[in-house]
């Protein structure tokens, strides 16, 4: 197998992470879709340097993440600010209106929290396990755990308000 | 809406995109193609656009250097080429510092505390290229005027309508620059002190 079909079958095999992200850190379908090819050419870029010794998803959350920051320079605005794109989140064939409801105030709620938290708690709804989250962020493991439940708090309180 | 069933949502939004088909080969073709432009590398269009203007603008101020008669005109001709050259090598500087961000080594952290760091910098430079552009225009009128062999003082309304309209609105254009890079930097600063926390 030579390394285009490698990419194409690490990419397929992975491509909800990539789109998770890629909505997450936008909010526009244009936006979404840029992020997305975008997320998907870096990891072409840094592929043959990826190591098999590494875990092949700490790597994808790596580039996605380090991609998505960068992409906010490119979009010049500030996720909290701007409402998102009902489109957006709506990319399935079957309608279910709580389930979208559920979502949209899920992403928002998430788009309230500082780049550094909307990372860490991205990555603790993917069902990371604080090591993962400590390798991909860049923290220690303590670390991690005591923004977690810091970030929890937030949220906790986000939604309270929000009733 | 609790915690659980943010993760419920989660949960359903992962099983959402897995069974649909958003991502095709067509598109992993076109992003391995040799000639595939990151959208990326495209934020640098408008700096490289820049630099085109500034340097025609010194080329023409050089190339009529020789019509400038007045020494006076000549130091502002000097000072204004000057800094048609260094204006771009300033923005220049803020796109090589994109360019060298590592995608796949760097932490998520790390990104984050380079992107608020390099928006910091890039939003004093970005004030002192305005305090530059400013000098500029001051500079160049009066010496492009002199090169098509004409006095400042000879063209209707100069003192009384043309000068003071183009520095009040240079002024209101510098103030509602500063107010966004201000909002900027206090987003950038607020990024890094939260990251250090």
């Amino acid at each position: 197998m030579d390394i285009k079909e490698r990419f194409t079958q690490v990419i397929k095999e992975n491509k909800g992470l990539i789109f998770k992200i890629a909505i997450l850190y936008t909010n526009s379908i244009h936006d979404r879709d840029d992020l997305y090819q975008e997320i998907v050419y870096q990891l072409w870029k840094s592929f043959p340097s990826f190591k098999e010794h590494s875990k092949l998803s700490t790597w994808m959350y790596k580039v996605a993440l380090n991609t998505a920051i960068y992409h906010l320079k490119k979009t010049k605005r500030q996720l909290a600010t701007i409402p998102i794109e009902k489109e957006v989140l709506n990319f399935g064939d079957r309608v279910d209106h709580i389930h979208e409801e559920r979502l949209e105030m899920l992403y928002e709620h998430i788009q309230r929290l500082s780049l550094l938290d909307k990372g860490i708690i991205l990555l603790w709804l993917e069902e990371n396990s604080h090591e993962e989250i400590a390798a991909i962020v860049g923290l220690s493991i303590s670390n991690v755990g005591t923004r977690l439940s810091r970030i929890r708090n937030k949220l906790k309180d986000q939604i309270a308000k929000s009733k | 809406m609790e915690l659980d069933d943010m993760k419920t949502t989660w949960e359903m939004l992962s099983k959402q995109i897995d069974n649909q088909e958003k991502l095709t080969n067509q598109l992993i073709e076109r992003v391995t193609a040799q000639n595939f432009r990151s959208t990326l590398s495209r934020i640098v269009y408008p700096e490289y656009a820049g630099a085109l203007v500034c340097y025609a603008g010194a080329a023409y101020l050089i190339w009529n250097f020789t019509r400038i008669d007045l020494w006076l005109m000549q130091i502002f001709g000097i000072v204004a080429i000057v800094l048609l050259i260094i204006l771009p090598i300033i923005s220049f500087i803020s796109v090589r510092e994109l360019k060298s961000v590592k995608f796949s080594i760097q932490s998520y952290s790390e990104t984050i505390r380079k992107y608020a760091r390099q928006k910091i910098r890039f939003q004093k430079l970005q004030t002192l290229n305005i305090a530059l552009a400013m000098i500029v225009m001051l500079t160049s009128i009066p010496v492009l005027v002199n090169i098509q062999g004409k006095e400042i003082t000879s063209i209707p309304y100069f003192w009384t309508l043309l000068f003071p309209t183009g520095i009040a609105l240079f002024f209101a254009f510098t103030f509602w620059v500063l107010r966004h890079y201000n909002n900027a930097l206090k987003e950038a600063e607020e990024v890094l002190s939260e990251i250090n926390d």
